[in-house]
């Protein structure tokens, strides 16, 4: 697999995408709100953030470390530790609300309805099972079907993630696997039962950059053969350009902006999103502009700074930001959404970005 | 196909040292000048622990006890206010013995000689345990393999009937208690001490150490040791509770300290005929050793956590 | 797989070898004269013909090695000599009173892995939780309490106190001896024996499975936080099978090792155990034998002891890649 499939896929006509608008909304979400209550107070990890994820789309949730946006993602299933507390205005899965929904309901949708695949396959994978076995276990959980009707679908999943000599390799303990074959195991592994929507979170931070492009290629082929939608958890621009619809940009457990994906790479509208799009090197355009690291270091959850949270780190920062916190409204009206007061001064020349990395 | 001693637990199990500090994300190297500045950090993270500093408060009455046991206890351990066994009262709080020694004196008395058994029986296990596991896992080879056998032989005697020979060998004494379970402490010590060096040894700093010049022992002792002790510090308050445990094994056995010693567990096994008429008499000195190993098996606890917070969950 | 066994029992020969060699020499400097027990027996005054004899017939004036040497010939043609004090075979010895040890340490072992795990698991399921500060309190306790302390304590509140008072006929427990000593199957008591059985077994089974518990617990605590609890759970796992599919064969990994390396731990609770309730097993003979200087008893059961040591570590190593594939395949369990 070359990157010019991983491009040719993603990139329609000179990196410009229109947004599929038209799908049924999956998962709609409003003012999520989850914090975690430990010794030393509470935690609000996740803090009044809303979105729609819609059939066939890829939404990509960026951000750095401690942004929330696996936390939004844990959220949502249910899987976080039992110190966390999810508030929400509602969280529907398919009209359905899933913060009432009962254990039972809750576990048809875990794996069944909304599958996850997580970042580092190696631990994620139960180390004393076989490959085969957890992928057929998801089916057995779901599906009324015999063991060993699930054990052959298994080895069906395997091939269909492209992981050659399927039938021997299911026999095989995910240590014997290479770190691409585990992700693309563990993609098989949430695809088996045909889910609607497929949450990946970081999913590949722990490959090599060759690897990457291929497992994202495989990603991206599921969620049309399954048209279903993919929830992209993210710090990665370089594979958010290349395979998201719209970009959610997240910082201290808030939303800082929203849009298409061409909206946020090439009309950048909040400093936070161009602070990450500076410091990510580019194969494109080497030399000519130096790498511009965000100053800083991301804030406590503990004691995140008055008003907008980014604003201690912010170039465009004045006293109103220490003062009152923006929202998705704030940027004014006319443009997508941006958390910032001074959107309109974000130079967001970031062209040649999106889809520019491969 | 090994399974190396760092993957288990020690032999004497009773929390197991964490696995050698070289582990996930190297969580245990430490400058060595860094170490002082971080007692605050240490004692922020030891407090945390209520039952570890409770246990702390104990101990430290206990040494009260044993230093000032003169001052303190209303008799001598061998006097005999009495002539018979009498139940506790005003004048013997813990009654007195089959030949009316006041137990309670001889119990303060025996903190001294627990405590003496229990921490130089460690500091002989450490010491040479320490020296064993650093030069078989520093240097490796032919010394390694002969110190290591010899570790394994030592090891595949169950640990009380070595005791307990090498005790009848020695003759009784509180000495002989504090040789025996020195001499048969420091296995497990080396092979955890060994495993940390084996690690350790193969780590960025050690290379730089090289590079500079500095001899073989010197990269040993000073570079290497401090990161390799972590373990072996909890290991140690565990092991001073586990050798005062050992010495009322013997005494059980026959073999540990003589009348008129004022040992523990040579009380309550010379007590142990008369449960029916005077349980106080076994009563005492028995709640006097598990208070006093427990404290050590909480410092214990209270040292891992604040000295490793990732072993927290491990208790 | 069957390589790795034979290089480890090769390993384990010469650690026996090496191991039983040393107990020879050092009970070779054990005090007292073997012959004058060996001709008169405790307390007599034998006659010194009589000593002579019996040093000749033994070689007790040969130099040391040479007795080695002997001891070595002997042992491994099955023979393990006789008591100094009562002339009996120590096979004959072995033969009577290895069962009953073995008796006991199922029961102990069975205690060990239903209590110990069964708790352990449950409070590290529920950390933090009424149960798991009880069971920490408790197993911190058990581990500092001595064997034989135990012992006293179970002896005086289960038996002598319910004899005393004329408690119910069902929870009157035995403090001495094996009562009827009657089995089915090997191992399950008949007729009076479970009332001897019972206190000793508790006693036995106290420290390990206080041990066990703690380990289990703590190697719980750790697995639950791992990522593959987290995918199991994303997978719709009731939390239940989550726990028992995935975390507890995980778990186990370290638990399985402890079980193997507490048989030493065992070993010296079950001499301690059997003294205080005179179970007459191996344990009860080796310390016995220890304090009349019965060399030929004491080297004959520790033979046999250190021997199931060793294959009992032998065990835990196999169990322990069945347990872990990624120690079968020969990658080191430590990373």
């Amino acid at each position: 697999m070359s990157d010019g499939q991983y491009n040719g896929v993603t990139d329609t006509t000179d990196g410009i995408r229109t947004p599929r608008s038209d799908g049924e909304v999956l998962l709609s979400i409003r003012n999520l709100r989850t914090r975690f209550v430990t010794e030393d107070g509470d935690v609000p990890a996740v803090n009044g953030v809303s979105f729609e994820v819609r059939r066939g789309e890829v939404l990509s949730v960026v951000g750095e470390s401690g942004s929330g946006k696996s936390v939004t993602a844990m959220s949502i299933l249910g899987l976080l530790p039992s110190t966390a507390r999810i508030e929400a205005d509602h969280m529907l899965w398919r009209g359905e609300s899933l913060l009432n929904a009962g254990e039972n309901r809750m576990r048809q949708v875990r794996g069944g309805e909304i599958a996850m695949i997580f970042q580092d396959p190696l631990s994620a994978l139960n180390p004393v099972h076989k490959v085969g076995r957890q992928i057929a276990e998801m089916i057995l959980i779901h599906e009324s079907v015999s063991k060993k009707e699930a054990e052959s679908r298994a080895v069906d999943m395997l091939d269909l993630v492209g992981i050659p000599q399927a039938a021997s390799r299911a026999g095989m303990y995910p240590h014997e696997f290479s770190g691409g074959m585990r992700q693309r195991a563990m993609i098989a592994m949430a695809i088996a039962c045909s889910p609607d929507l497929l949450i990946a979170d970081e999913p590949t931070t722990a490959l090599d950059v060759t690897v990457q492009a291929q497992v994202l290629e495989v990603l991206l082929r599921l969620k049309d053969e399954l048209n279903s939608a993919i929830l992209l958890i993210t710090h990665d621009l370089g594979v958010v350009a290349g395979i998201s619809d719209r970009v959610m940009v997240m910082y201290a457990g808030r939303q800082a902006e929203v849009g298409t994906t061409d909206q946020v790479f090439y009309r950048t509208r909040h400093p936070y999103t161009l602070g990450l799009m500076r410091s990510l090197p580019r194969l494109d355009d080497v030399g000519s502009e130096p790498l511009m690291p965000i100053t800083g270091a991301p804030p406590s959850l503990l004691r995140l700074p008055s008003g907008c949270a980014f604003h201690p780190r912010c170039p465009l920062a004045r006293e109103r930001c220490s003062k009152d916190v923006p929202d998705l409204n704030s940027g004014g009206l006319g443009h997508h959404p941006s958390a910032c007061f001074y959107a309109d001064e974000v130079s967001g020349d970031s062209a040649g970005l999106a889809g520019g990395r491969a | 196909m090994t399974i190396t001693p760092s993957s288990l637990p020690s032999a004497g199990g009773v929390a197991g040292p964490p696995d050698g500090p070289g582990g996930p994300g190297g969580a245990g190297i430490s400058d060595v000048g860094a170490a002082t500045s971080s007692w605050r950090e240490f004692w922020r993270r030891y407090r945390k622990n209520k039952m570890a500093v409770v246990a702390l408060a104990l101990l430290i009455v206990l040494i009260i006890l044993a230093v000032f046991a003169d001052q303190i206890a209303p008799y001598r351990f061998d006097e005999r206010p009495l002539t018979k066994t009498t139940a506790p009262s005003w004048d013997h709080l813990f009654g007195t013995d089959q030949i009316g020694r006041d137990i309670f004196s001889r119990v303060i008395y025996g903190a001294r000689i627990s405590l003496r058994i229990g921490i130089l029986a460690t500091v002989i296990s450490v010491v040479i345990g320490v020296v064993a596991g650093a030069v078989s896992g520093f240097f490796g080879g032919w010394v390694d393999t002969i110190i290591s056998r010899f570790v394994d032989v030592f090891l595949s005697i169950p640990y009380i009937v070595l005791a307990v020979s090498i005790a009848a060998v020695m003759g009784r004494s509180e000495n002989t208690v504090i040789i025996v379970l020195g001499f048969t402490g420091w296995l497990a010590i080396q092979r955890v001490v060994r495993s940390s060096f084996l690690q350790l040894k193969e780590l960025e700093f050690v290379e730089a150490a090289t590079a500079l010049g500095y001899g073989r022992w010197r990269i040993m002792f000073r570079h290497i040791l401090p990161n390799a002790l972590q373990p072996v510090i909890v290991y140690s308050a565990i092991a001073v509770g586990s050798a005062i445990l050992a010495e009322a094994a013997l005494s059980f056995l026959g073999a540990g300290p003589v009348d008129p010693t004022p040992a523990w567990g040579l009380m309550v096994f010379t007590a142990k005929g008369r449960l029916k008429p005077a349980p106080y008499e076994l009563f005492f000195p028995a709640v006097a050793i598990v208070i006093t190993v427990l404290a050590f098996l909480l410092i214990g606890d209270g040292l891992r956590d604040a000295l490793d917070p990732k072993m927290k969950n491990r208790s | 797989m069957t390589a790795y066994i034979i290089r480890r029992l090769f390993q384990i020969v010469l650690t026996v070898f090496l191991a039983l060699s040393f107990l020879f020499v050092l009970y070779f400097a054990l005090p007292g004269d073997p012959a004058t027990l060996l001709a008169g027996g405790d307390g007599r005054v034998p006659n010194p013909t009589t000593i002579r004899q019996v040093t000749d017939r033994y070689g007790f004036d040969d130099p040391m090695p040479v007795q080695l040497f002997h001891y070595w010939e002997r042992t491994l043609q099955g023979d393990l000599g006789q008591s100094y004090q009562s002339g009996r075979g120590v096979t004959d010895i072995l033969k009577e009173t290895a069962p009953r040890s073995i008796r006991l340490s199922i029961w102990a072992i069975i205690i060990e892995i239903v209590v110990g795990i069964s708790v352990g698991l449950i409070s590290a399921v529920r950390r933090y939780s009424l149960v798991d500060r009880i069971t920490t309190i408790v197993t911190a306790v058990a581990s500092a309490v001595p064997v034989f302390v135990l012992a006293f304590v179970l002896q005086y509140v289960f038996a002598v106190i319910p004899e005393k008072q004329g408690w119910p006929d069902l929870i009157q427990f035995k403090t001495s001896g094996r009562g009827d000593d009657s089995w089915v199957l090997f191992f399950i008591p008949t007729g009076n024996t479970w009332r001897y059985l019972v206190l000793p077994a508790i006693t036995l089974a106290s420290v390990t499975t206080a041990l066990a518990a703690r380990m289990m617990r703590g190697s719980m605590l750790e697995v639950l936080g791992a990522d593959f609890m987290r995918t199991a759970k994303a997978k719709g796992l009731r939390d239940r099978e989550v726990v028992v599919k995935h975390g507890l064969r995980n778990a186990m990994l370290p638990v399985v090792t402890l079980i193997g390396l507490d048989f030493g731990t065992s070993i010296g609770a079950a001499v301690l155990t059997e003294t205080a309730f005179s179970w007459g097993g191996l344990g009860f003979y080796i310390a016995d034998s220890v304090g009349r200087r019965d060399l030929p008893v004491l080297l004959g059961l520790t033979t046999v002891v250190v021997l199931a040591y060793a294959g009992i570590n032998l065990l835990v190593d196999i169990s322990y890649a069945w347990f872990d594939p990624r120690v079968r395949l020969g990658q080191g369990s430590a990373k």
